[in-house]
């Protein structure tokens, strides 16, 4: 699954990454819950998706263990 | 990705037909698909639809998108699409294959075969058993009836469902997408071309998630206080660094243009050392060596005025030497002469008694001759004899005035005179050398101790420009001093800081890990929140300037300064800068917004920046003469890998032909049998042969 297009469009990506910078996130995270959102998205099913969200809060937070 | 293969059995009116589809080149990428109405145009794009994304694509096809999302609707639709004549235990099939070009060379070919089963009564078969997809991803195969995984395999290895109306669309469904456009339409464009809408659902996804995080993480309040307060800190500490980070900087700045000074200085400092060493070795050699030269000036001269006087006899009979000899010579020349007279005046008797013997008698030669003639004849002789002497040496002198001197003394005195000749000049003239010499040695001396003279004014610059480096470096080491003293206090605050924000991390990190989870959760939420809020205008803009780039592709002069707009919660117009006043496009006529819209759909395409093939119904409908090969030039120069554009025989005809032939990779002509009552695929035909 590819990420969303504004996560490829020089403007919007910017935006994002000030964004994520001014909210201590990374851009990564956003990528993998969009991607999961992506994976959801339309079907209806949304079992197990606070699992996966945690997944990848837990995978940024060992990315970034001082945050 | 191009579309390589369509495969359609009982689907409508295709019994059972394959469109094989060439691999498409760059400049070769169009492919014409003919059919009269009726005869398999909108079949095949309804299957793409269908085919890729079952029932998630009902709703983007023509007639279907009012009909409400569920599995009893779509059931029915798909038994609309069944070929009538299908023998019930035949299903309805739909077979795409799509293979990667040289753009998407990394990607694999995929496959998607989609079934849909019917009872003896060609009713759709209940549950389960009414729809198969098979999915071959390279060499794999995958088939699954658990439809909504599958529809998750097609959108990874392909495209989502949404972005299907920007790429498969027939003209007709452009035309009426601008009475649809205004709010919905923009919304839709921006959730296709920039994702919004996965980033709308994450952000209410994450809303839902950090209302169950906090209920089950002990509280939201104290760990968002803790957290927002640690945010501050973090915040603060970022300030910190980054001021920090700014005058290290600038100090590091300062450090290098100090060392660039100091370079400066060492080098000026050298060049005035050696400048100063110089000059002193320069004057005390020059000086003596102009000393010495002065006196060796001085002696030159004493030398000759010396000579001069001890020779001053021999030098003045030396200077006289030339006249006395050549007197002495003349001199000689006339005592010679005068020998020579006195020796031949001395025999002048004698020889003429030899020429004339006396007396006559014994002459036999003249003594016949008369006394007169005789005395005329010696006469003559006498005359001859003075031949002798006369004329004189013109080089004799006339008379002696060194008449004392004569003969040997003569000789000897003149060899004297050679002598002391010689010796005096040749003395004169080696001193002589030796005044011109110390004179010129002197005067080289004087110019060099002038020009050593000059240099303390020089030196002076060197040191003026000294002071001024040692200014620069004063100042230079005053900033880094007072920099490094507020990098100091910063960094004993930030110190301070960092063991705050310990503190408030010692106390998160005694926190569950859901609450970590929160407070980063909450974060995101944020981005989301206001990622949603900006995205959107951006977008419009991108949009605007996209749709107006292919609607002037399209439309006729009378749009040349126009600039397509699309105001939220209104209807699009087009704007002039050219003071006409602006147009609503719905206010436009049928090909004009049919060109709106196909100018939409391409600007989505352009977006999206997917390589999917572009699959046009009747493009060009009720188009005009001026119109039709704009717009089939607009579409065919389109950017992408493949572009299929079906046609009847009244759209794109033989003039319009002509102008794409050399992009047009192959065509089809779709003919429907009335006798079998199914459509038939003719490849590499097209109407008129």
């Amino acid at each position: 699954m590819k990420s969303p297009p504004c996560f490829d469009d020089l403007e919007s990506k910017k935006l994002i990454q000030d964004l994520c910078e001014e909210h201590r996130v990374d851009i990564a995270l956003l990528k993998d819950l969009c991607e999961l959102m992506q994976q959801h998205s339309g079907s209806g099913r949304k079992e197990g998706i606070d699992a996966e969200i945690a997944g990848c809060v837990d995978r940024f937070l060992s990315r970034k263990p001082n945050l | 990705m191009y579309l390589s293969r369509l495969h359609l059995a009982n689907w409508r009116s295709y019994a059972d037909a394959t469109f094989e589809f060439r691999k498409p080149t760059e400049r070769k990428s169009v492919v014409l698909i003919g059919a009269m109405n009726g005869h398999g145009k909108t079949s095949f794009l309804v299957s793409l639809y269908l085919g890729l994304f079952g029932r998630y694509g009902l709703r983007y096809c023509e007639g279907f998108r009012s009909v409400a999302d569920g599995d009893l609707p779509y059931r029915k639709a798909i038994t609309k699409f069944r070929r009538t004549t299908a023998p019930p235990d035949e299903p309805t099939r739909v077979e795409l294959t799509f293979t990667p070009t040289l753009n998407d060379s990394d990607e694999e070919e995929v496959k998607v075969t989609r079934r849909w089963y019917f009872s003896s009564s060609n009713q759709p078969k209940p549950g389960d058993a009414f729809e198969e997809v098979e999915i071959h991803i390279g060499d794999k195969i995958l088939r699954r009836t658990d439809l909504e995984s599958t529809q998750d395999r097609i959108e990874k290895h392909l495209f989502p469902a949404h972005v299907t109306p920007a790429f498969f669309f027939d003209g007709d469904q452009a035309q009426a997408a601008i009475e649809s456009m205004g709010e919905v339409g923009l919304k839709k464009a921006v959730e296709v071309m920039f994702g919004t809408k996965i980033v709308a659902e994450l952000s209410e996804q994450m809303r839902q998630y950090l209302n169950r995080a906090h209920s089950n993480a002990g509280g939201r309040r104290r760990t968002t206080e803790k957290q927002a307060e640690l945010n501050e800190k973090l915040k603060l500490r970022d300030e910190l660094n980054a001021r920090i980070g700014k005058l290290e900087g600038e100090n590091e700045s300062l450090e290098k243009q100090k060392e660039e000074l100091d370079r400066e200085r060492a080098h000026l400092t050298e060049d005035l050392a050696r400048r100063g060493g110089a000059f002193a070795q320069d004057t005390g050699v020059i000086q003596a060596d102009h000393v010495r030269a002065e006196r060796e000036k001085a002696e030159a001269e004493k030398a000759v005025s010396d000579v001069v006087k001890v020779l001053g006899v021999a030098l003045a009979v030396s200077r006289m030497a030339i006249p006395v000899k050549n007197r002495l010579r003349a001199e000689e020349l006339l005592e010679a002469w005068e020998g020579l007279k006195h020796g031949t005046l001395a025999k002048k008797e004698a020889v003429l008694t030899v020429a004339m013997p006396e007396p006559p008698e014994s002459d036999p030669l003249l003594g016949n001759l008369s006394q007169e003639v005789r005395s005329k004849v010696k006469e003559r002789f006498a005359k001859a004899l003075e031949r002798i002497y006369e004329p004189p040496d013109p080089h004799a002198a006339t008379e002696y005035l060194l008449g004392h001197v004569k003969g040997e003394m003569r000789n000897r005195l003149v060899q004297q005179l050679n002598q002391v000749q010689a010796q005096g000049s040749n003395r004169i003239r080696a001193l002589a050398k030796r005044l011109k010499e110390a004179r010129e040695a002197f005067e080289d001396t004087k110019a060099r101790l002038e020009r050593v003279q000059n240099m303390p004014q020089e030196t002076q610059q060197l040191k003026d420009r000294l002071s001024k480096f040692n200014e620069q470096i004063g100042n230079a080491l005053t900033g880094i001093g007072a920099r490094e003293n507020e990098i100091r206090k910063l960094k004993a605050d930030l110190h301070d800081l960092n063991v705050e924000i310990g503190g408030i991390q010692d106390f998160l990190a005694r926190l569950e890990p859901e609450q970590k989870r929160v407070a980063v959760a909450e974060r995101i939420n944020l981005v989301l929140g206001e990622l949603n809020d900006r995205l959107k205008p951006m977008t419009s803009t991108r949009l605007e300037e996209f749709v107006t780039k292919n609607f002037l592709k399209i439309a006729d002069k009378r749009f040349k300064n126009g600039r397509i707009r699309l105001p939220a919660g209104g209807v699009p117009e087009i704007q002039f800068d050219n003071g006409y006043p602006s147009a609503l496009l719905e206010s436009l006529s049928g090909f004009e917004k049919r060109s709106f819209g196909i100018a939409f759909s391409l600007a989505l395409a352009e977006i999206t920046r997917r390589r999917i093939p572009l699959v046009i119904d009747t493009p060009l409908g009720n188009a005009d003469s001026e119109y039709r090969p704009r717009t089939l030039k607009a579409l065919t120069d389109f950017d992408l890998d493949q572009i299929i554009i079906l046609t009847h025989d009244r759209e794109v005809t033989a003039d319009l032909l002509d102008g794409i032939d050399g992009q047009v990779c192959q065509k089809f002509l779709v003919e429907f049998n009335a006798a079998e009552k199914m459509s038939v695929v003719k490849p590499d035909v097209f109407f008129g042969g």
